[in-house]
């Protein structure tokens, strides 16, 4: 696996477009969070809401780990992006074609994609853990780990868009198609995603029968219900109208989808002609 | 020792039959022509065989086993048209190329001299020509030094004199006993270079062997003389003789395969009061012998 990683990334280097996106990533991390603080600061702490959230600041070490994978997860449509972007050029240019004939085989092709993915989600973390030492580091508040369960989180979002980006790569091929059948697929997942919330609601019976968020149950919207802004006495007063969030439910589900995708993935690459 | 064994290759595209049943073998140390019109499925054959395409039916064997990804990297294969990353100069997509072939870089400089590309190689692909990058790929087949080349259309958009280079280059590797397949619809680049053959019609195939042999199914005889017209008819009912055809001042005489006897026809005619100005075997042309073969 190790040469295979040494020639995709002798394939990716000088790419243009993942030395932008990547810094785009890696900065938008680091500047989005920056915007939730100041954000936070202002509206909140410097003004007459601060009798509501007390002491709550969601970039102290108890808060942090929970915020900025919160935060950072709307960025993980770049990688994914990337990702998508790369593997239809293997498409367009037929370089996937001639990787086969030049002595690969299509389970190694398709296996050092999915590791590209796995590696884009690992990367994409420790970034996450970075911003994180940066903005608790400020908050000057003593070290602490609680909540470092939603970088994991974080990672399982991060791969579940990867796999989901590079299944539609596969399947379309074509660069902009592709683009436009994920940002549709996105969007079409969040609006039914709504539609089982509000199902969930009306059929929620206190203690009864919840069956939790429904909308959470979906491939994108599994790994993001994993992720949430850290609980604060605002959050408090909204919170009980909605049904509970069944975490292991939601776990097991972004699992499954993550294999399913992967599977689904790796048969279409390895049964189709190229 | 076999390189290539296809034991009635079958591809389908829906209701069309891209290869139907197609059988030969290729030996070590030939150079073999895979011949045919426009959606004949020569490209079609040579995917399978390289795993970019799934046959619907039959088998194949390359060095008398079942074909891997080992195989492969021992082939050095140009299909269809050249497929390199755009934004990569030449010498970063040999590099890939080596890496995948397991073979190193070493031969990267040398592969681009051969091809004359080496000035060019820190140039992108996306700069270069339809002509430079059917040679880069050439390139990129001859890296490791492979005993085995599969190439297809390997003049498509090269000049005369790129024609010409690779034609020579061709030549060379055969005589270093290579073995060499290739895949043309252009049939003087395969008469020059080719052993042997297989023509392909639609997804069939019409007939395969040595050049030689697919060339000799007639033999004909080219003769001349003041009268034509006598010389005709002395002829018309000579032993063996299938046709007379008059083209300009020659008469062509189409005899069955080693049935003509150029002595005994100038004889005959000798004989009859027809004294012969010209006599020659003329050798078919593979165009000629591919045209009869492809529109009956």
């Amino acid at each position: 696996m190790i040469t295979l990683l040494r020639t995709e990334w002798l394939k990716i280097k000088n790419y243009r477009a993942f030395i932008l996106i990547g810094i785009f990533f890696v900065l938008g991390i680091f500047l989005t969070n920056y915007i939730v603080e100041k954000v936070f600061q202002e509206v909140v702490v410097n003004s007459d809401a601060k009798v509501l959230v007390g002491k709550f600041n969601p970039y102290d070490y108890e808060h942090v780990w929970e915020t900025v994978s919160y935060v950072s997860g709307y960025l993980l449509i770049l990688p994914a992006l990337l990702l998508l972007i790369i593997t239809t050029n293997e498409f367009t240019f037929k370089t996937s074609r001639q990787n086969i004939i030049d002595g690969w085989t299509r389970n190694e092709f398709i296996e050092v994609k999915l590791t590209m993915a796995l590696i884009f989600a690992l990367i994409s973390s420790v970034i996450v853990v970075l911003s994180g030492f940066l903005f608790a580091s400020i908050s000057d508040t003593p070290f602490s780990t609680k909540g470092f369960m939603h970088v994991f989180y974080f990672f399982n979002k991060a791969l579940t868009y990867n796999v989901i980006a590079l299944f539609i790569s596969v399947w379309i091929r074509k660069t902009g198609f592709a683009i436009g059948i994920y940002f549709i697929y996105t969007g079409a997942e969040n609006i039914i995603a709504q539609m089982l919330d509000a199902l969930s609601v009306k059929w929620r019976n206190g203690d009864k029968f919840d069956l939790g968020r429904l909308g959470e149950y979906l491939p994108m919207n599994a790994s993001d219900g994993l992720l949430s802004f850290p609980d604060n006495p605002l959050k408090s007063m909204a919170k009980n109208s909605f049904p509970t969030d069944l975490q292991n439910i939601e776990i097991s589900f972004s699992v499954f989808y993550l294999l399913l995708f992967i599977v689904l993935t790796r048969f279409m690459f390895v049964k189709r002609d190229l | 020792m076999k390189i290539l064994q296809l034991d009635e290759l079958t591809k389908n595209y829906g209701k069309i039959k891209a290869l139907d049943k197609v059988s030969f073998e290729v030996n070590s140390g030939t150079v073999f022509g895979i011949l045919g019109p426009n959606g004949s499925g020569k490209t079609t054959l040579l995917s399978i065989v390289l795993d970019v395409l799934k046959s619907d039916g039959g088998s194949f064997k390359i060095f008398e086993e079942q074909p891997n990804a080992g195989h492969r990297k021992r082939i050095g294969s140009l299909l269809e048209t050249p497929n390199f990353y755009h934004y990569l100069s030449a010498r970063q997509n040999l590099e890939i190329s080596a890496a995948i072939k397991g073979c190193g870089t070493d031969g990267i400089d040398a592969a681009l001299r051969q091809v004359n590309l080496y000035e060019r190689r820190n140039s992108a692909f996306s700069t270069f020509s339809l002509g430079m990058k059917q040679r880069l790929a050439i390139a990129s087949a001859l890296l490791g030094n492979p005993d085995v080349l599969l190439l297809d259309e390997p003049t498509n958009g090269l000049d005369p004199v790129g024609i010409a280079e690779i034609r020579t280059l061709i030549n060379e590797l055969a005589s270093k006993g290579k073995t060499i397949i290739m895949a043309s619809h252009l049939l003087d680049e395969v008469e020059k270079v080719c052993t042997h053959a297989v023509i392909l019609k639609f997804g069939k195939q019409i007939t395969s062997g040595p050049v030689s042999e697919i060339l000799s199914n007639d033999d004909l005889v080219e003769i001349s003389s003041s009268d034509l017209n006598h010389a005709s008819n002395i002829l018309k009912d000579y032993q063996g003789l299938r046709k007379i055809t008059k083209e300009g001042e020659l008469l062509i005489l189409d005899f069955p395969a080693n049935k003509a006897d150029l002595a005994s026809i100038n004889a005959h005619c000798f004989q009859n009061g027809v004294v012969l100005s010209h006599l020659q075997f003329r050798r078919k042309s593979l165009e000629t012998r591919f045209l009869e073969l492809t529109t009956n």
